[in-house]
């Protein structure tokens, strides 16, 4: 009769317990693997110890367990050559690439978005102008003098990029593409797609819902506050998108509590 | 008995005086020889110890190769003489500690007290 090997055992705790040590040994190298295998052994010969004291096989994989310390002490000791993120801050790290690159995109795209839908609609506006109490332009140089009474129009409806708006959009955007897509690639390919390098999903989704919650409520306050002003042009486009954001940061709640 | 005692300060010397007389020996002799000749005084998770042999591998006190000729493959670890020299120093300045704070708190008795 031969000794059970340890893929033998079945998923016992001892497993559970090196799978765990595995994932916290992501990015540790050679050093990570001979601690791995060295837990792997002491754990065996505890368990064949406690076995031989009278344990069944679930007390001395408990009672050998407990007496190793919980994966993540051992790891933390581990002296490495390697720059070795610490534990606490993997996730941290990845959120913060995650969000940066998020935040670009979206910020970047969209302000490249409105400043490319301004040129028809701000045209609309002028041969339409249903909306300024003040007038604008002269309306018989309306399309005489195109150029600055897009301008005046674009700055009025607060439409980016208006006269002195330069901020670069469109890098801006590229740049949170380019964050995302290498994170995706890191993950896909690398240790940062490990469960020690991701975000727990209840933070991911209580960060949305503070955003989305915090800004569709000053959203959807502004637009309530522009009826009672002159110009309403703003008040539609600020309740819907306050609403909408509001509902995406009490989904995100939802979501948050559920995790 | 005096469990529950925080060694971490303490584990090279104890490592080192535990190789240097067990001889080349794996991780778990060196454990068990730790938590019997302390008769389970030390509280301390066994894990811990293989971090503390790597890195008293790395300071160049202890050396280590995987034992191949064993039925089942494991790392043996046995003392270099920068590890027995360091081990001395060690001991000394223990017992220099030692002995300096049994004169602030007094000798100890017959009964294992102060």
């Amino acid at each position: 009769m031969t000794a059970a090997l340890p893929h033998d055992r079945g998923q016992g705790l001892v497993d559970t317990y090196l799978d765990e040590m595995f994932e916290l040994l992501a990015g540790t190298g050679a050093e990570g693997r001979r601690l791995l295998a060295e837990t792997e052994d002491h754990l065996t010969e505890a368990v064949a110890e406690g076995r031989a004291r009278g344990l069944d096989a679930e007390a001395a994989e408990r009672d050998a367990i407990n007496r190793f310390g919980a994966p993540a002490v051992v790891v933390r000791r581990l002296p490495t050559t390697r720059i070795v993120v610490r534990l606490d801050l993997r996730p941290l790290l990845v959120g913060a690439w995650a969000f940066t690159g998020t935040f670009l995109t979206w910020y970047g795209l969209s302000g490249a978005l409105t400043w490319l839908l301004s040129w028809p609609w701000t045209r609309l506006l002028i041969a339409t102008d249903r909306f300024g109490s003040t007038m604008m332009c002269d309306p018989s140089a309306r399309w005489l003098n195109l150029d600055e009474c897009l301008g005046a129009y674009q700055q009025e409806v607060a439409l980016v990029p208006y006269a002195d708006n330069d901020f670069p959009y469109l890098l801006a955007g590229g740049a949170g593409l380019l964050l995302l897509l290498a994170l995706l690639f890191a993950r896909r390919l690398g240790d940062l797609g490990t469960p020690p390098w991701t975000p727990p999903r209840r933070a991911t989704s209580l960060v949305f819902a503070i955003l989305f919650g915090l800004g569709g409520l000053a959203m959807t306050i502004e637009g309530l506050h522009g009826i009672t002003l002159d110009v309403q042009y703003y008040v539609l486009g600020e309740v819907t998108a306050g609403l909408l954001a509001a509902g995406i940061g009490v989904a995100a709640l939802r979501h948050a509590r559920r995790s | 008995m005096f469990l529950g005692v925080d060694i971490r300060g303490h584990l090279d010397l104890l490592l080192l005086s535990v190789l240097n007389d067990a001889g080349p020996v794996h991780g778990y002799a060196v454990i068990s020889a730790l938590r019997d000749r302390s008769e389970g005084a030390f509280d301390l998770p066994e894990g811990t110890v293989y971090p503390a042999l790597q890195r008293l591998e790395r300071a160049g006190l202890v050396a280590s190769h995987w034992d191949e000729a064993a039925p089942r493959r494991r790392r043996v670890y046995h003392l270099t003489d920068e590890g027995r020299r360091a081990r001395a120093a060690k001991k000394q300045e223990w017992r220099g500690f030692v002995v300096g704070v049994q004169s602030v708190i007094g000798p100890m008795t017959a009964g294992g007290h102060a």
